[in-house]
This record gives C-alpha cells, sequence and structure tokens, in this order.
C-alpha cells in the first residue's frame, strides 16, 4: 500500500481508520457519473433550443401597422423607438417587451409605436435598414422587422449580407423588384440621415425610447413602460 | 489539491453571480457599439429552455463550491469526489459548447464568460488528477 499523502489519509492512518484510498469512488462510479454528465448536457443542449431561431415577436390580429409605426395615429401616447437591427438589446426589446405593449396599449388606441433608424453597428446594419426600407415598399415593414429580429446572430457576420436579407424577403413572399431594391441602395441616404438625426436627438446606444418627451436608453422592460406610460394616461 | 479546487470554485461562482446580476440589472440591455459581452448576452443564446445561462452557471456553482468545502473535511463522504467529478465535466462541456457559440457563431468573445469556462477546465483538471492518481501508482 502507498504511504498516506493527504491530511485525512494521514489523520486516519493515526486513528487506526482505513486509508482515504478504500474512501474513493471506484473507477466505474467515476465513470457512470461522468457518462451521465455527458448524456445531461447533450440533452440539456439538444432540448433547450440551442441554436434555433428565436420566436417572431407576435402583435397578434387587429393592430393597424402602416410604414414604420404600430397603432393609431389619434394614440395619444408615443413611443420612439431608435434602434439597430444587428443590436441584441433591440432583438430582446423587439421580442420581449414589443408585443406586451402592442397587446396591452397598442391594440386599445392608447399607444403608438414609431420606429427609427440608429444603424451604427456596422454594415449589416445598414444594409437590414436599407432593406427594412425595400420590405415597406411592398407594405411588410414589421414583417421585415419582426424577421430580422428573430434571425440575429453576431454582428457584421454575413447573418445580414444582401444575399441573406434577399433570402429573407423571398420567406415573406416580398416580390422580385424587393432583390433589385437592396442591390440598388437607394434607401442608403434615407437610413444615413436618420441615423444622423438620431444624433442629433442625443440618441448615443440602443435601443433608445423616447415616451413623449421621457428618454431612456436600453431595452426597457414590459413592467418600466407600464409604469410611464400609466402615469401618463392618467394625467390626461 | 482539494483547497485549490475550493478557491477556483470559489472564483467561478463570484464570476458566475456576477454575470446572474448583469443578466438581471439589464446593464447590458444596451448596445453601445463596443464590446463582446453586450453582443453575448444579449444573443438569443444567452437564454436556454427558458433559463438564462448566468443563472445556468450560478447554480452549477454554488453546489460545486458548496460540494468543494465539504472535501475540505477530513471526513468527506466519497459520494462528495463523485459529484464533483460529474458536475465539473458537466460545466466544462457546457461552457466548451458556450465558448464555441462565441467563437463560430457570434464571433464575439465576453471576458467574463471565458473566466468561468477557465475555472470549469480547472477543476476538472485538478479533481481528475486527484481521484485518478491512486489509480496510477
Amino acid at each position: 500500500m502507498s504511504p498516506p499523502r493527504t491530511r485525512a489519509e494521514r489523520q486516519r492512518v493515526r486513528r487506526g481508520g482505513a486509508p482515504a484510498d478504500a474512501a474513493r469512488p471506484s473507477g466505474r462510479q467515476l465513470a457512470i457519473a461522468g457518462l451521465t454528465a455527458v448524456v445531461a448536457v447533450v440533452a440539456f443542449i439538444a432540448l433547450s433550443g440551442g441554436g434555433s431561431p428565436s420566436p417572431l415577436a407576435s402583435v397578434g390580429p387587429g393592430v393597424r401597422q402602416s410604414s414604420h409605426v404600430r397603432g393609431l395615429d389619434t394614440a395619444p401616447i408615443t413611443i420612439e423607438e431608435w434602434a439597430d437591427f444587428q443590436c441584441p438589446a433591440c432583438g430582446m426589446f423587439a421580442r420581449a417587451t414589443e408585443p406586451q405593449v402592442v397587446t396591452t396599449y397598442v391594440s386599445r388606441g392608447q399607444v403608438r409605436i414609431v420606429y427609427r433608424h440608429f444603424a451604427f453597428l456596422g454594415p449589416e446594419s445598414q444594409w437590414a435598414a436599407e432593406a427594412s426600407e425595400c420590405a415597406d415598399e411592398e407594405g411588410k415593414f414589421w414583417e421585415f422587422h419582426d424577421r430580422l429580429f428573430a434571425s440575429q446572430a453576431g454582428e457584421n457576420r454575413g447573418t445580414f449580407s444582401k444575399d441573406n436579407l434577399k433570402r429573407i424577403g423571398d420567406a415573406l413572399g416580398l416580390s422580385p423588384s424587393f432583390a433589385a431594391c437592396v442591390d440598388s441602395g437607394r434607401h442608403a441616404q434615407r437610413v444615413r440621415d436618420e441615423t444622423q438625426a438620431g444624433q442629433r436627438k442625443d440618441v448615443r446606444a440602443t435601443p433608445t425610447l423616447f415616451v413623449q418627451e421621457q428618454k431612456l436608453e436600453g431595452a426597457a422592460t414590459f413592467d418600466q413602460l407600464k409604469t410611464i406610460i400609466d402615469a401618463l394616461i392618467a394625467a390626461r | 489539491m482539494r483547497r485549490t479546487v475550493a478557491v477556483v470554485s470559489g472564483i467561478g461562482l463570484v464570476i458566475s453571480a456576477y454575470l446572474t446580476w448583469v443578466h438581471y440589472s439589464g446593464d447590458l440591455a444596451l448596445c453601445i457599439g463596443v464590446g463582446g459581452c453586450e453582443i453575448v448576452q444579449g444573443s438569443r443564446f444567452a437564454v436556454a429552455g427558458g433559463v438564462p445561462v448566468a443563472v445556468i452557471g450560478l447554480g452549477g456553482y454554488v453546489l460545486i463550491f458548496a460540494i468543494a468545502v465539504l472535501r475540505l473535511r477530513d471526513e468527506a463522504p466519497a459520494w462528495a469526489d463523485t459529484a464533483i467529478f460529474a458536475l465539473s465535466l458537466a460545466a466544462t462541456l457546457y461552457v466548451a459548447y458556450l465558448t464555441y457559440i462565441e467563437l463560430f457563431v457570434l464571433g464575439a468573445v465576453c471576458p467574463w464568460c471565458v473566466g468561468v469556462a477557465v475555472c470549469s477546465v480547472t477543476v476538472l483538471a485538478v479533481v481528475s488528477l486527484e481521484l485518478l492518481r491512486p489509480w496510477r501508482t
């Protein structure tokens, strides 16, 4: 038997107990535990939807959607959202918060949401924004918006390359002129102008929300917005 | 060796707690144009099965650290060795998957996540050396 190595082993030997090796797990036990760990991790990754696209934001039926605006023009409260299609925080807002705001307030005519381009995270931000304008030509700005935010995967790594943007348009049933529009770059100046307009409004990060005049930086939660919106409604 | 495991898993616990705090504070729910953590923690991969990955990491490190401290006692049960081996192996496999996502899908690296990955690999390596050594002699 090898001499005691650890404090526990030495103390056990001094006390006349069994050496610590006797209390160690056997190789078989470790193999079973290791195999269980491997299976558990692989199963968890497979079952947790790792790598699957995010669900599309669902705004429900009956919500009026026009160019860049969700909700009625007569809604007393306007949320102006400055966002970048590549920004993960904008994706979080679009997928988690915005549908709740739409269900709770926009569908009742109390709030309207206006989308503004702040394309500042690289060339694919610019191309995605331009493509959303091309989709808008066919009345599908918001469908395209939702699809982009559900498709995010890294920044400037080809997710929103012009070819992929065209594929997304195809999947939404946009006409062949959509692809020509994406290639033409005819909305490039509009996107740049809007981004510069955001800078003049002191937008520095995305998403930046203006709830009436109140500025909120970051992906506000529904509860945060609810507090502000309810106060504005009560004050009317 | 057991002290090393306890210290390293304690570091892993602190980093995972920080990442969990960041997740819920909303500090990274904002794009400022720089920083790998905003890309990684804001990505769709930051939530698995409805649970934030940061919380999964924190839960795992609470267990690993608790068992590592238990193993500092002279009369630590044998199951503690088996459990810390299995947990650190699971943690290493999961951080390997997450690091793959960072490098090859998102193209962004969050240094704090790398810290957790290093702790996981270190704990597994030290525990494996400790447990496998008797059979080598």
